[in-house]
């Protein structure tokens, strides 16, 4: 294992204040890299009965196998653990921690145990130190990073929580110094509950490659073919200008709480785009080795500088009732400053917006901030008190569902929740695969994200001809149409997979250029000198999602869990293109029988012990049926 | 050996630069012993490097003085300063690099090639290093 793989997997006990180093061999056999690793030791090791703040938790981080090498985008890792809502999670982060890492000498970092005093992790090379950070414990994301960077004294890359995660906020999220988090989960809750502020890494060690010359050639050839398709002409051109217009034009974009009153003639159209970007970018960046650099960083005045991504201009545009683009950076800034996701802070204040506006809260409820609908001031207080846990920011503490659960009087109705945690603001009674795989998922709709419904809008002759090819039907790529959505949410859950064991951005391949993992499958062959195909690769993102499941299966998800809020089966898109689009609870019920069928799961959505067979996991079987008892 | 000419304004600091040269001059995937450098400009609330170089000059000639610990160790010579950030800067990399692989990498055209040089000539580019060190410093 000593070409493509670094060769180690870091195991670090906090409770011990003791590291050391194992092999990745064996799981690399098995399970190749990144985030199905990650997802075997959460299996293998961790007790169904732990509970996600105890100190037996473990938190992985998974850069992939050709995570910081030339390969364009290879700057992703998975974070993988028990999520506060008690069920096993993941969520991608970027920039440029991931591959300092594998620069460090590891394929995997496995945290166990807590701290008994506020601590963070300076790992440079074969060192791992214990560091105090008692004087940083308190402090946001930017001072936090500022701070560990100038003690290290080295350009060391820095990830780290800020007041939200040490106030155990269950939405809390982990940022590296570029502003890229793992924001979906509440993994930050879990560095949080063990006092882990930051992990540093500085990494000289570097990765060595099997077959290097024809690895730089196909690297080129990958770089090639990104930049000349068409899909990252646009990127390169737009960069993020063109989100939230795109979601807008696209019938995916959410106007209030997924509310039926939505009038989309007053809200949602946003002049002055262009206006804006030329007037407020300060830099237009990307994470490590991207070739299709495309996100925002702005300065305004009186705000900041701070990144803008999509989730953050979807979550506080229509969903918050707020046409003022200054409003949705002001926002996503201050969610970042305190570490804590932009997509479920962006949920809360809708739920809040709704209540106020049913008359299930008052002022009073809100600490005297009228949640009026598209308040600039409701929308900023919101986050200081959920950031600094104060007055009615702690009700959301433990989430929206938890949140309603207290307020009563019919707020649990309002909560836009999916196994606890809060949804992303995604038409999905129009765009019926998104429905569906938000259900499905652990967390929300990225885990099966295709571009083929996605991008039909833009692009429908290339997407339908995917369709076609992929699942023999061009009706496939409607967004509202029902034709093969359950194969097609099935088969991107596996190639997103897939890339993910290999820490590869997604946007690139298998969205945007291509879904096939061809030229993924020929870089880790000569990575690694491990000759694999796609089909390979996807056959161990299936056992990956076998396992997973199996997991939340044995903490009690059953098929009554892989649903969304009844008012998506309920009521109508209330605006947009797909105005009026419904999703019907029996075809919705069609579709998952069909996916438990692909997943080889039973009606209950339970893995049968044919699947575990299939996939060669004998010993996981054995966990599985003594822990169902 | 080429001649390089970096324009600050235009890196993004992606890194490719460094990955893609320490995979084709040094033989693994290791920015460390990359023979260019992404420079990271760090404030409060980014850290998105500006500037592509680096840097050998001596300590007592560098105009950017304090900021001195990060300039790595390198083989290469730096021909301006890259902290100042203003312009161009012109660079000649001492490795035996047939592609320029950081130009052909690089996804923004922040580093072009201003001439192929041989070994015999170096003493142009130091020459030129002398011009513009001299003019950033009085600068």
């Amino acid at each position: 294992m000593s070409r493509g793989w670094s060769g180690q997997i870091l195991r670090v006990d906090l409770s011990r204040m003791e590291s050391s180093k194992e092999d990745v061999a064996p799981y690399a056999r098995a399970f190749i890299g990144g985030k199905s690793i990650n997802v075997k030791i959460m299996y293998d090791e961790t007790d169904p009965k732990t509970s996600p703040f105890d100190p037996a938790n473990k938190l992985c981080f998974g850069p992939g196998v050709l995570t910081g090498t030339l390969t364009p985008g290879a700057a992703r890792m998975k974070v993988t653990s028990m999520s506060p809502n008690g069920l096993l999670a993941n969520s991608g982060i970027g920039g440029f921690i991931g591959p300092e890492i594998r620069y460090a000498g590891y394929d995997n970092i496995v945290i166990q145990g807590k701290s008994d005093r506020a601590v963070y992790l300076y790992i440079h090379d074969d060192c791992v130190e214990f560091k105090d950070a008692s004087h940083i414990w308190g402090k946001d994301i930017y001072e936090t990073q500022q701070i560990i960077r100038d003690e290290v004294g080295s350009p060391a890359k820095v990830m780290c929580i800020g007041p939200g995660g040490e106030k155990l906020v269950s939405f809390a999220s982990i940022l590296t110094e570029t502003g890229n988090a793992a924001g979906r989960g509440g993994f930050g809750a879990i560095m949080g509950s063990k006092n882990l502020k930051a992990i540093a890494v500085r990494g000289t060690r570097g990765i060595k490659i099997a077959q290097l010359e024809e690895f730089n050639k196909a690297c080129w050839e990958a770089h090639k073919l990104i930049r000349e398709s068409p899909g990252c002409e646009s990127m390169v051109a737009e960069g993020d200008r063109g989100v939230l217009d795109h979601f807008y034009n696209s019938g995916m974009f959410v106007l209030g709480n997924w509310e039926e009153d939505a009038d989309w003639s007053k809200w949602g159209r946003f002049g002055g785009n262009d206006e804006f970007f030329d007037q407020y970018t300060a830099f237009v960046g990307g994470c490590f080795g991207c070739p299709t650099y495309h996100m925002n960083i702005f300065d305004i005045p009186g705000i900041g500088i701070g990144k803008e991504k999509c989730v953050g201009w979807l979550s506080f545009s229509g969903p918050a009732w707020n046409n003022d683009r200054k409003v949705m950076v002001h926002a996503n800034y201050l969610c970042n400053k305190y570490g804590i996701d932009v997509v479920s802070t962006g949920n809360v204040i809708s739920f809040l917006m709704e209540l106020r506006h049913k008359g299930i809260i008052t002022d009073q409820d809100t600490d005297g901030v009228p949640m009026r609908r598209g308040d600039k001031e409701a929308i900023i207080s919101t986050i200081h008190k959920i950031g600094k846990q104060e007055g009615f920011g702690k009700l959301f503490k433990d989430g929206v569902l938890e949140a309603a659960r207290t307020i009563g009087k019919g707020a649990e109705d309002c909560a836009m929740h999916v196994k606890g945690l809060e949804m992303q603001p995604y038409e999905v009674r129009s765009y019926k695969s998104q429905a569906l795989t938000t259900a499905v998922a652990i967390r929300d709709t990225i885990e099966g994200h295709s571009d083929i419904d996605y991008s039909w809008i833009a692009n429908p002759d290339e997407m339908e001809k995917w369709a076609e090819e992929l699942y023999g039907s061009r009706e496939a790529a409607f967004p509202t149409s029902y034709e093969k959505k359950a194969i097609m949410d099935w088969d991107m859950e596996n190639r997103n997979t897939a890339v993910d064991m290999l820490g590869v951005c997604k946007w690139h391949i298998p969205w945007d250029i291509t879904p096939y993992l061809q030229i993924p499958a020929k870089l880790f062959f000569l990575a690694t000198g491990v000759d694999t195909s796609e089909d390979e690769l996807l056959t161990v993102a299936q056992k990956t999602r076998t396992l997973e499941r199996a997991f939340n299966v044995i903490k009690g998800i059953r098929r009554k869990d892989d649903t969304l809020p009844k008012r998506l089966f309920e009521t109508a898109a209330p605006g947009g293109l797909f105005k009026g689009q419904r999703l019907e609870k029996a075809k919705f019920d069609e579709m998952l029988d069909e996916y438990y069928e692909l997943r080889g799961w039973d009606e209950h959505g339970v893995p049968k012990k044919k699947t575990f067979d299939k996939f060669s996991l004998a010993s996981e079987w054995k966990v599985f049926k003594k822990n169902l008892k | 050996m080429h001649l390089l000419e970096v324009v600050p304004s235009r890196c993004n600091g992606c890194g490719i630069c460094e990955v893609a040269c320490s995979q084709y001059c040094a033989g693994e995937a290791n920015p460390e012993k990359s023979y260019i450098r992404v420079f990271r400009q760090e404030d409060k609330a980014l850290a998105f490097p500006l500037v592509v170089a680096e840097c050998n000059i001596p300590q007592d000639l560098c105009p950017c003085k304090g900021n001195g610990k990060h300039c790595p160790k390198i083989a290469t010579t730096l021909l301006s300063c890259p902290v100042t950030q203003e312009g161009s800067l012109v660079m000649l990399c001492g490795v035996d690099c047939k592609e320029a692989v950081c130009v052909k990498f690089c996804p923004m055209e922040a580093i072009k090639i201003v001439e192929e040089i041989s070994p015999g000539e170096k003493e142009i580019g130091l020459e030129i290093m002398a011009n513009s060190l001299a003019m950033m410093t009085k600068k």
